[in-house]
This record gives C-alpha cells, structure tokens and sequence, in this order.
C-alpha cells in the first residue's frame, strides 16, 4: 500500500490512485480528491484578496468597473443595442453576462502557462496530485463568475423585471465554457512549464479572442464576409446561447451547442492525457 | 507488502533537461533529448528499517536531488528507488507555505498533503502548536515569522504526522539550539519505534552524532558508503584536498606524502601506556611523525573531542610559543630536520566522564596567528582515552572541572562549613 517505487516517468501521489483512463481519470480526480480540491480552491480565493485592504469588494468592484468602460464604449461611443428596439438596458445585461462569462476563460488561460512556477514548492516538495491544480484554477474562476453573475442578476431584476424562464437552463451553455476552460488550462501548464515563451503570448491570445468572439457584440452582426470565421469558433455557440438565455430572446443554438460540448470533452481529455504524462518531469524544470 | 528494507536505491541517475536558444526549441519542443550532465549517476544503496542514513557531500553533490527522488517528487532519468512506508519530508524550508496565511492554516494544509486524515487533523494541530511552540505567532501569517520560526513550524508539521520515513534537508541548522535538541530527540523516538531515517548535511559532525551509516556524495557520483564516523573522516579529507573549499589558501593539502606515521599515545606519568585516566591524573600525549624532508615554521597541534563530536579543546605548539613573548624562540622559530621528531603534551586531565578522541594536525604557519596555515598532515581519531570521575577524590557534572572557589558573604569561615558536612 505505502510501497513507492521511484523511476523514470513517476511521481509519488497522495489521496485517490487514478485508474488510468483518461476519460473517467480527468472528470474523476476532481471528486475523488474533494477534500484537497476544495481547500486548495479555498486557499486560492483567500489569498487573492488577502493583506489587500478592500478585501472582498475588489471581486465585486472590479467586474463592476469592466462593464461600466465597456458599456460606456459599445453601447455609449458606438451605439450598438442588441434585441429589439433601442433598448440600452438588455445591451448592458447582455453585454455583463457574455463578459462575466469570457472571464472563466480569461482568467483560467491566463494562470495556467505559469501555475507550475507559481506553485514550484508544491510541485517540487510535497506529494500534491498536480492534476488538481488546472481543476482548482477553474473551480477558482468560476467563484469569481459567480459572483459576476450574482450582481448580474441583481441588476437585472431591478432594470428589466423579472427574470425569464430561459435562466434555467443557462448552466447548459456554461458546461461546453468550463470543459475548454479546464482542457486549456491542462494544455497550457504541460506546455507553458517546459516552454516559457507561452506565458508571454497568453496574454495576447486571450484578447484577441475575447474580440474575435461575440461577446461585445451578438453574432447577427459579424458581416457575412466573416461568417466562415465564427463558425470555427468554438465559443462563437457558447456566447450566442449565453446571451440569448440570459435575456430570454430567442433560442439558444442547441445543436450546435451539443457538437460543441462534445469537441471541449475530447479536447479536454487529450490536454490531460499530454498533461498526465509530462507531469513526473515538472519538478525538474521549475 | 512490506520488505525488509525501507529504502532500495538501485543504480538510480539523474540528468536535468536543459535547452538552448529556439533550434533546440524547434527540434526539441518539450526538452526530451537534450540533458545536462549528471547530477546523480549510478548511485546504489540500502536502508534498512529503524536505520538512520546520512548523506553528506559538498554545495552541488546532488543531496537535494536525491532527496527528492527519494521523497518521490521527482523521478530519476535511469535506475529506481524503491521506498517502503509513508514519507515525511523537510525539504528546505517550510515545504509550500504560503506567506499570507497563518502558521496554522499553513499546518493544516501541510497535515492534509502529508496524507493526515481528515479526521486526525484537529489533534494534529494542537501537536503542532505545542511542538513548534511559537506562541500566538502561530496565527499569524507567516510571513511575519523568523526564519528559525518557519523552520519550527515546517519541521513540527512534518513529524507529527508520524511518518515511516523522516527527511530531513539541512534546514534544522536555522533553528535554535533548545530547538534544535528537540528535533533531534524526536528524531530518535522516531528512530526507536521502528522509523527511519535520512539526514542531509554538509556538517559531517551533526550527520556523525545523529546517523549510523552515511552515503558520500560528490558532483552526482556516490564516493562511498559506510559507517558515519568513517564518511565522516573521508568527507573532511576530501573538502581539505578540494580547491573549491572554503579555506583561503588554495594548495592547502590533506596529507602530504612526505610526512608519515604521524600517531600519538597516551600514557600516565609512570610512562606505562594507559587508555582510562581519572579526572585529575596527569596524562601524556606522545606524539611523533617521521618526515622526509626540513620542516619550518612548525606547528602541532591536538583536537580532543567527545564522543559526540562535540571540540573540548583545541591547541598547537604554536600556542606556547607565543606565550613565550618572541616565538622564534620556541618550535615555531626552529628548523625540524628530516627524520623522526617527537613531542610530548603533558597535561592535568581535568575532562569529565566520558570518552574522548585524539586529533592530530600538522601545519605550517607562515605567520605565527593561524590565520595563513598551510595543513601538512591530519589524523583523525590517533587515540582514544576514556575519563572516569572518582568520585571520592572528585566530584562534578559536565565536561570539563572547572574547580571554582567559593567566596561566602560575611565569611563564616571554611570550619563552620566542614563542621556541617
């Protein structure tokens, strides 16, 4: 039970003892190992604020801050209203839930490159099941969209009404986000741990595709010159249904939502089978 | 399964990835086939259970690497290390703390990857607390703690989950002294219910006191194995004669060829040959070396040591030259003609009970202050006398008798005293 035997390829463990298929292995680890998980999550949601004085306001300050500019840019400078008629208020709450939402993106893609170096002394000195760690980093930004769209709804509620029965189904929409959000972050730790140069260029890639993706804008008015470049999009499906069920027009593309699910889940297990096996070698580069 | 040995390094090599400039990058993205050189290379031993293994060797012999193969964080290039039972491991300093939280969020933390169980950890805790007792520091953040705090709090956190295998990196050199004596009998409980244990350090005095047996590294090769006090002797030697050590004058040397049997002695005043004195009896070191060629600017000097290590004394003839006001008057300012010399060191032993050990060294001395010596010959261990205390004749703790006198106020006088005992 306690033997370990140290060679080429391994590392030693502690808590659940993956079975070694990847795609019960990466949805599994998470669960099996909750307790960790959770207080690393904890510790991580903690420490962002900690020593800082405002504290907690700042997760709530700042996603406030980033709609005002933006809303102040799209709908103020350019005009540009969504649903019918010239309503400015539908804009900003769609505009809220589609950025609160890229921010589970953002944010996961932007610690990933660098998260074994930011956890070097996990990585090199304890036995922490670095699996979890890309779990946790999601798990961590879904506490901050959260709280996004907790206000989100605040504000709704009190601008428009009461809130459409399509909020039911929203989670669906989040589920193909978070599976590319977690097989990014797999990718991007495996990778950026060995080659610095991504934690550079991460950055860069995540702006540019928060304006190639329909999230300051709906879909319907990419010119169709473009259209061929939202369809590769993966995300392109995630934000249309996002802002149509957040405000209850239309329909949410859900065939292409499906097809969608179902690339993030391959996606998913490929980084954490690259992920996997790169893993025993982190310690000897950070 | 359980085996009859707690540690098996078999044949176990490491080598770094390294990569340079964006062709290696192109040929080679993830750095698999371009490797530094070795930082361990075919290292082999065993370590039983209840056993204490020390691993000593310079700045760079790979300890810590290895340690960490051992603890399992890393996995070697070639070859394998078995390990039997549960590790706790002190690598470095305060293993993952983070320095926003508190000592005790920290402690919990460290319980829950050392593989405590949920339920244990509140008992844990209140161990911890009483163990690294640092007092409310222990809820602050961590940040704030002295380095010899972290080391208090990293080292209880890593016991007390009472692990099969203990590891320990040299960070206990930051703790105090009480500290520091404290781990070291916590080590041994360890030790005694059945633990093992592993102790790095580049001090082969603290790996010869607390360890049976001891491995030598040095630039990734294993040099030896052996008992501690024997690696112990061979790992000085070896910093001696290496001229990345840290003494000043880079051609010192362990051990010219051209000086030899340099030994010593001990007998009473009777001249017979005796190895277990009383506290109080005169003895005679008798020391001699035979050299090959003029010896200037002599000195020789003696170490006398405990048992566990620990210098008592430690004086060469250079010293009474100087005390002699010009010390060309004394051996220092004397020409030592090729042949046999000796020297006798006589001396009222005023040690307490115990055994001591005999160190030799052979120097020469530019300048008569120590501060340019050049060693020519060492010799460890050349004697070994015992101390007992009479108790009739003497009587004290400790090591050395340092007969005090009493001075009494208002003087009632040494009668009234004697009267009462």
């Amino acid at each position: 039970m306690t033997l370990h035997i140290s060679q080429p390829g391994t590392r030693r463990e502690i808590g659940w003892t993956p079975t070694g298929w990847a795609l019960v292995d990466v949805f599994l680890v998470g669960f099996m190992n909750r307790t960790l998980l959770l207080s690393v999550v904890r510790r991580d949601v903690s420490s962002r604020y900690k020593g800082s004085t405002l504290g907690v306001l700042w997760m709530i300050g700042s996603p406030l801050a980033m709609v005002a500019a933006y809303s102040f840019v799209i709908a103020g400078v350019f005009g540009l209203r969504v649903g019918s008629g010239d309503d400015i208020k539908a804009t900003v709450v769609g505009l809220w839930a589609c950025l609160a939402a890229w921010q589970l993106f953002s944010e996961t893609a932007n610690r990933s490159s660098g998260m074994m170096f930011d956890n070097s002394a996990m990585v090199k000195r304890t036995s922490f099941p670095l699996a979890l760690l890309p779990q946790a980093v999601v798990l961590t930004a879904c506490v901050s969209v959260s709280v996004s769209y907790a206000l989100v709804s605040v504000i709704y509620i009190a601008l428009i009404g009461f809130p459409p029965i399509t909020w039911l189904v929203m989670p669906l929409a989040f589920v193909p986000l978070a599976l590319f959000a977690l097989g990014t972050s797999y990718l991007l730790a495996a990778v950026g741990t060995f080659i610095r140069d991504v934690r550079h260029a991460i950055p860069l890639c995540v702006q540019v595709g928060m304006l190639v993706t329909p999230i300051l804008y709906p879909a319907d008015r990419i010119p169709s010159a473009l259209a061929w470049f939202s369809l590769l999009n993966p995300l392109t499906p995630v934000f249309e249904s996002i802002r149509a069920l957040m405000l209850g027009s239309g329909s949410a593309p859900w065939e292409r939502l499906g097809v969608v699910t179902l690339v993030a889940v391959v996606f998913c297990i490929g980084s954490y089978i690259l992920f996997r096996k790169r893993s025993p070698e982190f310690a000897d580069v950070v | 399964m359980s085996c009859d040995f707690a540690i098996k390094v078999e044949n176990l090599s490491k080598r770094f990835p390294v990569r340079r400039g964006l062709k290696d990058l192109l040929s080679d993205p993830l750095g698999r086939k371009s490797f530094g050189r070795f930082a361990l290379k075919n290292i082999d031993f065993t370590v039983a259970k209840g056993e204490s293994v020390g691993i000593v060797g310079v700045n760079g012999s790979g300890k810590s690497t290895l340690l960490q193969i051992l603890a399992g964080t890393m996995s070697p290039t070639e070859g394998r290390a078995v390990i039997d039972g549960t590790v706790g491991a002190i690598l470095e300093l305060g293993a993952g703390f983070h320095p926003e939280f508190t000592g005790m969020e920290n402690a919990r933390m460290g319980l829950t990857l050392a593989g405590v169980p949920e339920a244990q950890i509140p008992d844990c805790l209140s161990e911890v607390a009483d163990f690294a007792d640092i007092g409310d520091y222990i809820n602050m953040p961590v940040r704030t703690y002295s380095s010899g705090m972290y080391v208090r709090l990293a080292f209880s956190t890593a016991v007390v989950g009472k692990p099969d295998i203990l590891i320990v990196d040299e960070a206990l050199a930051v703790g105090d002294t009480a500290f520091q004596r404290r781990c070291y009998e916590r080590m041994s409980s360890i030790k005694q219910d059945g633990g093992t244990l592993i102790f790095v350090s580049h001090d082969e005095e603290a790996v010869r006191t607390l360890t049976d047996r001891a491995v030598l590294l040095d630039h990734g090769d294993q040099i030896a194995v052996g008992p501690s006090d024997e690696i112990a002797f061979l790992h000085r030697r070896r910093m001696l004669q290496s001229p990345t050590s840290k003494s000043k004058a880079g051609d010192k040397s362990f051990g010219e060829d051209w000086i030899r049997n340099l030994s010593c002695s001990i007998s009473d005043d009777t001249g017979a040959e005796r190895q277990n004195f009383d506290s109080g009896e005169n003895v005679t070191l008798k020391i001699g070396f035979d050299t090959d060629r003029e010896l200037r600017k002599l000195n020789v000097g003696v170490r006398i040591r405990t048992s566990t290590g620990v210098k008592v004394f430690s004086w060469g003839t250079m010293n009474r030259d100087c005390a002699l006001g010009d010390p060309t008057e004394g051996l220092w300012g004397s020409v030592v003609p090729p042949g046999r010399f000796d020297v006798d060191f006589r001396f009222e032993c005023r040690l307490g009970h115990g055994a001591y050990e005999v160190q030799l060294i052979l120097s020469e001395e530019p300048t008569p202050d120590y501060l340019n010596q050049k060693i020519l010959r060492w010799t460890d261990s050349a004697a070994i006398f015992h101390v007992g205390v009479d108790v009739r004749r003497e009587r004290f703790g400790g090591f050395f008798d340092l007969r005090p006198d009493v001075i009494l106020p208002r003087s009632p006088g040494p009668q009234s005293l004697g009267r009462q005992v």
